[in-house]
């Protein structure tokens, strides 16, 4: 036991000292823990998304993982990071909102897109099947537009494509003189290679076709020569290379015809090259050269090609429109429809892979960790671990519904839309694009709002991500489609290269909008998590510290009790001397101790008797 | 209330309206309950740390008190005394004087942490927004920058919660721990006290009455030795050869003396020296407190051991 009041103390100093270091360290605790949460790790986040994005989307686009809806990275996620505790629902988070709006678009080498392609082409059939001669919409559609244009030119006809007027010649008939244009009304898309889809337009709605073909829309007024040397000049794919070819030619492939779906600048380029074209017999150059169609060097002017290549886009726009005003809807729709029912197996392996795989594999975990595996004990366990996943796989049953209702309505939306935009040409098939983009955001925007798990700052949250993305994507679409107008880039680059911006860009977006966090949804979590991180710093110091006080005063009561005994004995022991028998040194020595007087008793002692006083003196003292 | 009057009135309550709804957008109200919330809990602190601080004042001024009576007893009981020791003893050795007289020191009484409460409200007041502040801002700012701003003062409000709160336990655990302490210190004091009375107590009753016996002991032997050499007996010198005596009969008296060098040397230290003060004022450094960890150990395993001997519990320090 101690035998000095000096330990006592020390021992004070010491509890003291550690309840100062008890909240120096709450404080530290707190300010590190706090700075942990309220890092902003935007660099860190960006690349890691995209880059598990990249994986997700390549593994996609080139697998065709698109109809299980759910991706890759998406997958290894869950199935290693498992618990029942540790439940990240990724489907509900950002994540999820970014896989949705990537999947809005597959691969243009998907086999959906194929099939639909292949399924359009062979449902293609002439528009046109009886002889021009005998075709009177033919002659009267033209007849109307010279009698329009020429009302609107205060009775002269242009030329559309030089901007000539026309010169009147007179040719005898019947012994008369009679004016004759040279100018031509000619069909901007030609009658004879016109097509109709068979299987989407009903054929009672194919005479609104063929009205289009002969109005207005679809006509323009161009020199004589120059639209007989057009010919039946037609778009051909032969051996993967693009042709030219006239359909009266011995070398012409119907199977190979394409002008149907040609693209404005195809089909430009075929006229082109009829004009251009050096011909055994006739003027034809000369003449082009001298209505002004061609320069001096032979080649069509950029004038022309420019106007013809309008005009075909126009025809295109307003051709369109007559075909959704034509379209049997209801045969889209069956469609897309079969698509989706064909997808259903996916959709629904999709769920459980997502939903009944990880809980099986994080049994397994489990199960193999003990290292005891007998039969019967492997036969409860795995009727435990049953129980356990039938549970888990029920309270998550609503959301596999919600999941399997709106992945369903996707890809039903998702191939109507591309049958139309399959359909559609020029301006519109792009306004078609977007469409799409728009009402499967919206599509999916209505999901999000309807999620079971989500409070309505985060759905509301949900919401203008999706949207905000959607924006993005159309922005970038139309980005992509002037840089491949512009600079003619060839498919293999501007896929992989739509991929990597599309991520970017969707990323950044996403981020920023969590920076911005409109909502109060990252800020809400992160207010409660200091909060929390300030209650359990707290309660663990007031813990510890109630702790060191408790025990301080035991050990202080102790030691208290022990020197007192101590002292009381020691009193006793002083009041009980004898001066004459007893050695007083050993009690005073442990005063001296006890209260630390640091009297050295022997010194004093010797010091005193060996200097004996002189003879005739007597020490003074000092008076008091 | 005239026409005018209550147009004005619902003009007024609009805009309000419009400005709360607004402002609990960007998180103003929330900023509002905080500001509110750091108000309290810094009126916690200034309320209970004052309390605190009262009573340990007040234990400070009894431990004073204690004092006061301790240095009394020093200077009249044990003074007198000294001077009756050394005059004594001075025949008999060389007999150092006491040093001059040292006070047992008070403890100063402790200041309330004002320099604390002063930052607190210092910070309150630089950062309690006003509304017209408040509106401003958020006209100039916009919503978005407004929320953001806000945000980020909810933040730092939410830090100073915390901060005032974990401070004022802290705090406070120090001015208990400081009480604990002083308490300590009073009973110490009084031990102090009962051991010097005993000690000045004894010098009064069984030595101070033997001085002159003893001393006419020895003059009577150095007269004895005179005449028995022959000396003149005018004017002896009465020193005193301590050793002479030892190994004979009247060694007992040599004890006497001894004993009574040693009280008075005591008797100095508690006259001269503030013991009690320089035995509180200790500090401990780290490395005694490592030390001192091992001793404790050591010495609870021992009193554990002894402890499961004893038949019958007695007052052990308790561990854990």
């Amino acid at each position: 036991m101690s035998n000095s009041f000096s330990e006592v103390i020390q021992i004070r100093n010491a509890l003291s000292m550690q309840q100062r270091a008890l909240y120096v360290a709450a404080v530290t605790n707190i300010n590190v823990r706090n700075r942990e949460l309220l890092q902003n790790n935007f660099g860190v986040t960006l690349v890691k998304n995209c880059a598990r994005d990249m994986a997700g989307e390549v593994a996609r686009r080139y697998f065709d993982f698109g109809n299980y809806y759910i991706t890759v990275d998406q997958l290894y996620d869950r199935f290693v990071h498992f618990s029942y505790e540790n439940d990240n629902d990724l489907l509900s988070a950002d994540e999820g909102l970014r896989k949705a709006f990537y999947n809005i678009n597959d691969a243009s080498t998907s086999r959906e897109l194929q099939h639909i392609a292949d399924q359009v082409y062979s449902a293609q059939e002439k528009l046109f099947t009886e002889s021009r001669t005998t075709d009177k919409l033919d002659q009267q559609g033209k007849q109307a537009y010279r009698d329009m244009q020429r009302a609107a030119n205060g009775g002269t006809l242009y030329d559309e494509l030089t901007g000539n007027p026309d010169k009147l010649g007179t040719y005898m008939r019947n012994g008369k003189e009679v004016a004759q244009s040279e100018l031509h009304a000619d069909h901007i898309q030609a009658r004879e290679s016109a097509k109709y889809n068979s299987r989407y337009i009903k054929a009672n709605q194919a005479e609104r076709l063929r009205e289009f073909y002969n109005s207005a829309d679809n006509m323009q007024l161009m020199h004589a020569s120059a639209n007989t040397s057009k010919g039946d000049i037609r778009v051909c794919i032969v051996d993967g290379k693009e042709q030219y070819v006239n359909a009266r030619d011995s070398s012409y492939d119907a199977s190979t015809d394409i002008t149907a779906t040609a693209t404005a600048d195809q089909l430009v380029n075929a006229t082109v090259h009829q004009w251009e074209k050096e011909t055994p017999s006739g003027n034809k150059t000369q003449k082009l050269t001298e209505k002004g169609y061609l320069d001096d060097q032979g080649k069509v002017k950029e004038s022309v090609k420019e106007q013809l290549r309008r005009n075909i886009i126009h025809s295109q726009n307003a051709e369109s429109i007559a075909m959704l005003q034509a379209m049997d809807y209801r045969a889209v729709g069956s469609d897309a429809a079969t698509m989706t029912v064909q997808s259903m197996p996916k959709i629904l392996a999709g769920q459980v892979f997502y939903y009944v795989l990880p809980p099986l594999l994080y049994e397994v975990r489990l199960a193999l960790r003990h290292e005891d595996i007998s039969f019967d004990s492997l036969i409860d366990r795995i009727k435990n671990a049953g129980n356990r996943i039938i549970h888990y796989v029920r309270q998550k049953a609503k959301n596999i519904f919600h999941n399997v209702v709106f992945n369903s309505l996707h890809k039903f939306l998702k191939s109507f839309f591309d049958i139309l935009i399959e359909l559609l040409k020029a301006t519109v098939k792009r306004i078609a694009r977007m469409a799409k983009h728009v009402v499967i955001s919206l599509v999916n925007c209505i999901r999000t709002i309807t999620a079971p798990d989500m409070t309505a700052a985060q759905k509301a949250d949900a919401v203008t991500k999706t949207l905000s993305v959607t924006i993005g994507g159309i922005v970038l679409e139309l980005i992509f489609e002037y840089m491949e107008d512009q600079f003619g880039l060839p498919n293999w680059l501007m896929e992989p290269l739509q991929i990597v911006v599309t991520i970017l860009a969707t990323n950044s977006i996403m981020l920023i909008l969590d920076k911005l966090d409109l909502f109060d949804v990252q800020y809400g979590l992160l207010t409660s998590n200091i909060d929390q991180v300030f209650e359990e710093e707290y309660q663990t110091y007031i813990h510890e510290s109630e702790a060191l006080k408790q025990q301080s005063r035991l050990e202080m009561e102790a030691l208290m009790e022990n020197m007192k005994s101590q002292i009381s004995e020691l009193e006793q022991t002083i009041q009980a001397l004898d001066p004459y028998r007893d050695d007083v040194l050993v009690p005073l020595e442990r005063m001296n101790r006890i209260y630390d007087m640091n009297i050295n008793f022997e010194k004093e002692w010797n010091d005193f008797i060996t200097i004996v006083p002189r003879r005739g003196e007597s020490k003074c003292c000092t008076s008091f | 209330m005239s026409f005018i009057e209550s147009i004005k009135w619902t003009v007024e309550d609009a805009v309000d309206r419009a400005s709360d709804l607004v402002q609990n957008a960007t998180g103003e109200a929330d900023r509002r309950a905080y500001m509110a919330a750091l108000k309290n809990k810094a009126a916690a602190f200034k309320r209970d740390v004052s309390a605190a601080v009262d009573q340990l004042n007040q234990e400070i001024s009894r431990f004073n008190e204690r004092i006061i009576s301790l240095n009394a007893l020093r200077k009249n009981e044990v003074s007198g005394k000294i001077g009756m020791l050394f005059a004594f003893l001075g025949k008999f050795g060389a007999c150092k004087p006491c040093g001059a007289y040292t006070d047992e020191s008070t403890q100063i009484p402790t200041e309330f942490p004002q320099r604390e409460l002063d930052a607190q409200e210092h910070y309150i007041s630089e950062n309690d927004w006003s509304k017209e502040e408040v509106f401003w801002n958020t006209f100039f700012r916009s919503f978005v920058g407004m929320k953001k701003k806000t945000r980020d003062q909810n933040l730092r409000l939410q830090e100073a919660i915390h901060d005032t709160e974990l401070r004022t336990r802290g705090t406070l655990d120090q001015l208990s721990l400081k009480d604990q302490k002083t308490v300590q210190d009073i009973e110490i004091c009084n031990m102090y006290m009962s051991n010097v009375s005993t000690i000045s107590a004894f010098i009064q009753d069984k030595i101070i009455p033997e001085l002159e016996l003893v001393e006419a002991f020895f003059q009577a032997a150095k007269i004895k030795d005179e005449i028995l050499s022959d000396h003149t007996l005018v004017n002896p010198v009465f020193s005193y050869q301590l050793s002479s005596i030892i190994g004979t009969p009247y060694e007992k008296h040599y004890r006497f003396v001894k004993n009574t060098f040693m009280f008075y040397v005591l008797s100095c230290k508690i006259y001269d020296t503030p013991v009690l003060t320089n035995l509180l004022r200790q500090e401990t450094s780290h490395a005694d407190i490592a030390h001192l960890r091992e001793e404790r150990e050591a010495l609870n395993a021992q009193a554990r051991t002894v402890q499961a001997e004893m038949t019958v519990n007695r007052g052990g320090v308790e561990n854990e």
